[in-house]
């Protein structure tokens, strides 16, 4: 009987502090994604230098030197010498684009991403039209900073995005460094454009799928200083 | 004595009408192709490019006159081995057609040395041809369009910085010299064994077309052909556009062409030197 007993409390113990563990979890997601907003949400606009290298297996680019204009809440423009490739994805590394709309926020784990305590969430966007499938963050619960992030999409596959952070600019915290990986398909292109009659090298029909990765490093921010706003402007952006 | 039979031989390659079809015909062709550029480069570039821009945006120009002057050189190298044979298909075969060989030989002017002045004016011919071709896409693409980086599409996508682009280009020039020079010595050879023109021009060209589609066609017994067919290294500029640059593999080219010349050159002075001169 007092087995029973035993069993029917420690039951019931479990079940609360699953229950418990389950809210708690579901609150944190939210607030830590609501303090990466809202830290974000300080910085309304910046202007930095980037340096941009490009590795995909089947592009040879030389790194390019620019800048880059950011202003709340998504309006971003990059500028280098020559001609650049520029990751649709990656230059721009504000949350918002990632959780605009409605979506929900799971809590999954705790994780160590390069020497930092994360907080591990899944966030899956609520809407039907969202190109973004779902996205896990690595959050920074002590910086309310992104460390890493992965999104499967629904027409170019899987991204991560690594961030590193250094010095702080004007007190925020933005990243020096992101390397943003991605999928790519390479289709094989005609040989009446390249010209490449007597190619040794054989051909495949087939397109195949690849992973290039972009490293953008970002230095030199000014931050929340009207830059950026200037430029816009002086666009008509 | 040598330079001035060069001369003499120079004066009669520019007297003659022919010699400025090449040079009309690529004065016409050259800015008809930029400005076709001008116009609708960018939708040659877009359908290039299209996979690249699934996950890339592009920012700046890549239309310039670089590339302008790059799909010139791919267009055209196929074709200018025409307007080289043009004239140099004609340096022996001309003589004889209109009968002038006995007159010439009749000079102190020993037949190998009549060879020889005669191919050094048709390479000298070829340079010119050669040379106005670079100069006219190079200065007509920049005025029209401008410098930039240069975008070469390939198995590889090779995008070069504005600054690293002019010297891969002079370069690709030089070699088309070479090139040139050795489809001259064709033509020329050709011509040794002819009393008329046409015969030498249209096998010179036969035989460069035959080679090229047999290089391009991927089947395994052409593939153990390819490497002893010259024209598989006509095209070897191309490996100034790539990154690295395969000198080694450039160098060869040269010595491959350079040894053709040297053959074609000995043929034609056995074959001379042993012709009976009936005209």
């Amino acid at each position: 009987m007092n087995q029973k007993r035993t069993y029917k409390i420690l039951f019931s113990a479990l079940t609360c502090m699953l229950l418990f563990d389950f809210g708690a979890s579901g609150q944190d997601a939210d607030l830590l994604i609501k303090n990466v907003r809202e830290k974000f949400q300080k910085v309304k606009e910046y202007e930095a230098a980037v340096s941009i290298k490009i590795d995909v297996d089947f592009v040879k680019i030389p790194d390019k030197t620019g800048t880059i204009w950011f202003m709340q809440p998504d309006h971003i423009k990059v500028k280098t010498k020559g001609f650049s490739l520029l990751p649709k994805r990656g230059m721009n590394f504000s949350p918002n684009q990632l959780l605009e709309g409605g979506f929900t926020p799971i809590w999954i784990k705790k994780e160590v991403v390069d020497g930092h305590n994360t907080e591990v969430v899944k966030v899956i966007p609520q809407s039907d039209d969202s190109d973004i499938l779902i996205s896990t963050l690595w959050i920074d619960p002590v910086k309310n900073i992104i460390r890493k992030l992965e999104s499967t999409t629904r027409n170019e596959g899987t991204f991560v995005m690594q961030f590193s952070y250094g010095k702080l600019y004007s007190g925020y915290e933005l990243p020096e460094k992101i390397i943003f990986d991605f999928d790519l398909r390479k289709n094989e292109i005609p040989l009446g454009l390249t010209g490449d009659f007597e190619s040794e090298r054989p051909k495949d029909p087939k397109p195949k799928n690849t992973r290039g990765t972009v490293t953008i490093f970002y230095s030199d921010y000014i931050v929340n200083q009207g830059k950026a706003l200037q430029y816009f402007k002086g666009k008509g952006d | 004595m040598y330079w001035t039979t060069v001369k003499i031989e120079l004066f009669k390659i520019f007297s003659r009408v022919r010699t400025y079809i090449g040079f009309a015909a690529i004065t016409l062709l050259i800015p008809l192709i930029q400005i076709a550029l001008y116009i609708d480069g960018e939708t040659y570039l877009e359908f290039s490019l299209q996979n690249l821009k699934e996950a890339f945006s592009f920012q700046g120009e890549l239309l310039n006159g670089y590339l302008a002057t790059y799909i010139i050189l791919i267009t055209l190298y196929v074709h200018i081995p025409f307007l080289v044979t043009l004239v140099t298909g004609d340096l022996l075969a001309g003589e004889a057609a209109s009968g002038t060989f006995r007159m010439i030989l009749t000079r102190p002017v020993s037949r190998v040395k009549l060879i020889l002045a005669k191919f050094t004016a048709g390479i000298i011919y070829t340079s010119l041809l050669i040379a106005w071709m670079a100069v006219l896409s190079i200065t007509m693409g920049v005025l029209v369009m401008g410098t930039g980086d240069l975008v070469v599409i390939k198995n590889t996508i090779f995008i070069f910085a504005e600054n690293d682009v002019l010297w891969r280009l002079v370069c690709a020039f030089a070699y088309g010299l070479v090139a040139m020079w050795t489809v001259a010595a064709l033509s020329t050879m050709l011509s040794a064994f002819a009393d008329n023109s046409i015969g030498p021009i249209m096998l010179t060209m036969t035989i460069i077309i035959a080679f090229i589609i047999i290089s391009a066609i991927d089947l395994s017994i052409f593939r153990v052909v390819k490497p002893f067919l010259f024209t598989n290294y006509l095209g070897s500029w191309k490996l100034f556009f790539e990154d690295p640059v395969d000198y080694n593999k450039i160098l060869n080219s040269i010595w491959v062409l350079l040894f053709h010349i040297g053959i074609f050159l000995s043929a034609t002075i056995i074959t001379f030197r042993r012709k009976d001169i009936l005209t």
